[in-house]
């Protein structure tokens, strides 16, 4: 990138033109994957969710998604999301990464909710991000009677270790604590399973609307060393996929595949291993929450108004109520 | 919302100006994007050019879905004509006609803007 680190500079010197809904934010996760800069710095390039840090709806309302990482959560914490949902009148939902979604918050409330979820002790969960989303795990060897291995722990500690990191397009993980994979770890973008030995380590599956397991990169490593190559693997993807691709599809245009990628990752083929663990740890050591400096910030939190000119809010947002709860009233 | 409330956004031609409404300081407008202000009841999406020193607006509806919520899309170019992609569905509308440009939904309305003093107006024929 030529050390180019804004948007207009890069139109200057390489580029024509006033851009465009499709490369500015393929240009904005570039900047990201290299600099992990957050969203807040070059706001009007973000795609639609980034912008604003929460996941737009179809009636203009967003939704909000803090982390609970590995799916682990407290009573505690569990109370301190229903009383802000309710106080905000918010809609909740389990999500399928197994965490929870507070759905038709209007634009002005989003820093209030994400104060007090911060002091609450939240932090973003990135949702509306080209990033991590979560690691599913099952409860693992720590209730479980046939659980080979601590599948929570390891879940959470990888979560910590991927939040933040912008990439392509999002991806996820999973890790499951014996075989029977409650934690569909080989439906993720990267998954570890426990078994006899240490962990397998799968990368390259995904759900969603081209379904694809993931693949086996290694057999029975110890945890650090399955951290190692997944790190490298994510590394390799975010320098190499096109903008929007996830993992699946990007390994199976790798010439030769999960050979190529075990060269690469593995044996250090291409001789750029130590790059590649370098440039993933500056990513982990320059994690910030991204909310927590948009309500920190005057000049952020400004942003999240629904007119420049009043203090009123939009009065085309209307709800009607739905099993106890409410849902946005159905388009014209 | 119902298409009473979309029929009420008219295209306002620099030359019919009758009011020029002083919306905001330029400040209160990010860079290469867009903000919404009210007058009276019609909500307007402006948008700031910078690169260029432009700027335009037009009805923050998005003809679509009917919701108000265009002032809050990405802007860029297309052919050498500035435009707006809808938030929600990336409609894209030209911000000198107003017309769908990769579809065939109905044109939005556009309004002139211009700016004094570091004072955004939006120019409106009622």
């Amino acid at each position: 990138m030529k050390g180019i680190t804004d948007y207009d500079t890069l139109l200057d010197e390489v580029g024509t033109g006033n851009g465009c809904e499709v490369c500015k934010p393929a240009v904005a996760a570039i900047f990201a994957s290299l600099y992990n800069e957050t969203a807040n710095r070059q706001e009007t390039i973000q795609d639609t969710n980034d912008r604003y840090l929460a996941n737009i709806q179809r009636n203009g309302t967003y939704s909000v998604v803090p982390r609970v990482a590995g799916g682990e959560i407290t009573p505690k914490q569990l109370m301190a999301i229903g009383r802000i949902a309710q106080k905000y009148d918010l809609y909740t939902k389990i999500t399928g990464g197994q965490r929870i979604d507070m759905f038709g918050a209007k634009l002005h409330e989003l820093p209030p909710i994400w104060e007090e979820l911060i002091a609450e002790g939240f932090e973003t969960g990135q949702a509306y991000g080209k990033s991590l989303r979560t690691v599913k795990s099952c409860v693992g060897s720590t209730w479980c009677r046939y659980g080979m291995d601590e599948s929570v722990s390891f879940a959470v500690e990888i979560e910590h270790r991927y939040k933040g990191i912008r990439s392509p397009h999002k991806f996820k993980g999973g890790v499951s604590g014996c075989i029977r994979e409650c934690a569909e770890a080989r439906g993720k973008d990267f998954g570890f399973i426990a078994v006899e030995g240490g962990w397998n380590v799968y990368v390259g599956g995904n759900g969603g609307a081209t379904p694809k397991h993931a693949l086996l990169l290694a057999e029975k490593v110890d945890k650090e060393t399955a951290i190692k190559y997944v790190d490298r693997f994510i590394m390799f993807y975010i320098k190499t996929a096109q903008p929007l691709q996830r993992t699946a599809p990007w390994l199976e245009k790798l010439e030769g595949g999960i050979t190529y990628l075990q060269n690469v990752v593995i044996n250090d083929s291409l001789g750029i291993a130590k790059q590649l663990d370098y440039e993933m740890q500056a990513l982990v050591d320059s994690y910030v929450c991204e909310w927590k400096e948009a309500v920190e910030t005057p000049e952020i939190r400004e942003r999240y108004t629904h007119f420049v000119n009043s203090e009123e809010t939009d009065n085309n947002i209307e709800f009607v109520s739905l099993r106890d709860q409410k849902m946005p009233k159905e388009w014209a | 919302m119902s298409l009473s409330v979309l029929n009420t956004y008219e295209s306002v031609a620099a030359s019919d100006v009758t009011v020029w409404f002083k919306a905001a300081p330029i400040s209160k407008f990010p860079k290469n994007g867009g903000a919404c202000i009210k007058y009276k009841d019609k909500q307007i999406a402006v948008f700031n050019f910078t690169r260029e020193g432009k700027w335009y607006a037009c009805q923050n509806l998005c003809p679509h879905k009917m919701e108000m919520v265009l002032s809050r899309g990405m802007i860029g170019e297309e052919n050498m004509e500035p435009k707006v992609a809808c938030p929600l569905h990336k409609n894209t509308f030209s911000l000198k006609t107003g017309e769908n440009l990769n579809g065939s939904l109905d044109a939005i309305a556009t309004y002139p803007v211009k700016i004094e003093s570091d004072f955004v107006y939006v120019g409106f024929s009622e």
